[in-house]
């Protein structure tokens, strides 16, 4: 029997009590809900009820507010755990985050950079990528100056930078060095300013087109033009593409393509199937 | 000590209160059990500031039961809830 120790442990059990019911009304989202309100309520409960057993001293109601005790420390926290997994699994997302040098900026969109950066994901990018990217089917003959001044139309449009400078700058990249890597495959490629963009242009030529005097005629040609921070999947993108033109047969089928929806089936297939074999840079 | 039970008990009312606050307005489904489960807590020590008042541990029995149901309940809650979709 020790009163005021009872009684002290009782009051402190209540203000956090209060505390938690204030946490769950005023909590932006349900993770922080629950967290604002099952760290209190354990501990609040558990002081009252620790409280009461000193009060009451030896006794059938001290053995069974410890009985309780124990019974609400061990499950008070298993039971917010499901509750936060059922939130998360339905999609429930974290409203924002409130420490300072992160105001303003959704987690959500970090979340996504984080998921967008992780390899897994990098994978399906590009497919999606190949899905809505423009593809082009030439039939002339021509050099690759005046391809890359077709191309910076499209690219131009979507990045929203003037098509002359794109030009400029793949001629640019073509005079520091050749880009075709085998006389049927080239990829072309330029930084641009900006992040997070990247962009995919493929082109068959049926007549070929010449980039030098060693690759007169390339057949397929990639043109990439990502930002900075998109350095990464270039290189990833680079490797699967190379990837998928060492496949036996891939030439043939590429130039056998009727047109562009069908160009575009055999990228996304020859693609699934590098995927699959888990071999090269994807 | 009568007046310091009285204290007690009011304060809790307040706090089931702001969780009933909670339970109506959502805004998802989630949000109203970790409410109800609160509340379900907050009884417990309810009924515990009860027993010492009376000196009576039937008090404590109800505290016990009511601490396994809402465990119980929540754990069934949270099953029921996992993966689906309320935008309510």
């Amino acid at each position: 029997m020790n009163e005021p120790a009872g009684l002290i442990l009782i009051t402190v059990g209540i203000a956090y009590d209060l505390l938690a019911c204030l946490g769950v009304v005023r909590m932006p989202d349900i993770y922080t809900r629950l967290q604002a309100a099952t760290k209190a309520v354990t501990v609040g409960t558990t002081f009252i009820l620790a409280g009461a057993a000193i009060y009451a001293g030896p006794g059938p109601l001290a053995a069974k507010a410890l009985l309780c005790l124990a019974f609400v420390l061990l499950t008070n926290p298993a039971s917010a755990h499901v509750i936060a997994r059922a939130a998360h699994s339905s999609g429930i997302r974290v409203e924002r985050v409130t420490a300072d040098g992160l105001l303003g900026r959704e987690i959500e969109s970090e979340l996504w950079d984080v998921t967008r950066r992780s390899d897994l994901s990098e994978k399906d990018r590009l497919i999606h990528i190949i899905e809505r990217c423009l593809i082009m089917d030439i039939k002339e003959h021509m050099t690759s100056e005046s391809l890359f001044e077709i191309i910076s139309h499209p690219i131009s449009r979507s990045e929203g930078l003037p098509a002359w400078v794109i030009a400029d700058k793949l001629k640019k990249r073509e005079r520091e060095a050749v880009t075709a890597l085998k006389p049927d495959f080239a990829i072309p490629h330029i930084i641009i300013e900006g992040q997070g963009s990247f962009e995919l242009v493929s082109v068959r030529a049926r007549r070929g087109i010449w980039f030098s005097d060693k690759c007169p005629r390339v057949t397929s040609i990639f043109v990439m033009a990502g930002t900075q921070d998109e350095w990464h999947f270039y290189l990833r993108t680079l490797a699967a593409l190379a990837q998928m033109v060492r496949t036996e047969g891939f030439f043939d089928k590429w130039s056998e393509a009727r047109d562009e929806k069908e160009l575009r089936k055999l990228l996304i297939s020859e693609l699934r199937k590098i995927r699959k074999e888990g071999k090269g840079g994807l | 000590m009568t007046a310091f039970v009285y204290t007690g008990l009011s304060v809790l009312m307040i706090g089931i209160f702001l969780c009933l606050r909670r339970v109506a307005s959502g805004p998802t489904a989630p949000d109203r059990t970790v409410a109800i489960e609160i509340i379900g807590i907050i009884l417990v020590g309810f009924c515990t500031l009860l027993s010492i008042h009376t000196g009576e541990d039937f008090y404590m029995s109800v505290a016990i039961g009511w601490a396994l149901l809402s465990f119980i309940g929540s754990l069934a809650l949270g099953k029921y809830l996992e993966g689906r979709e309320f935008d309510e």
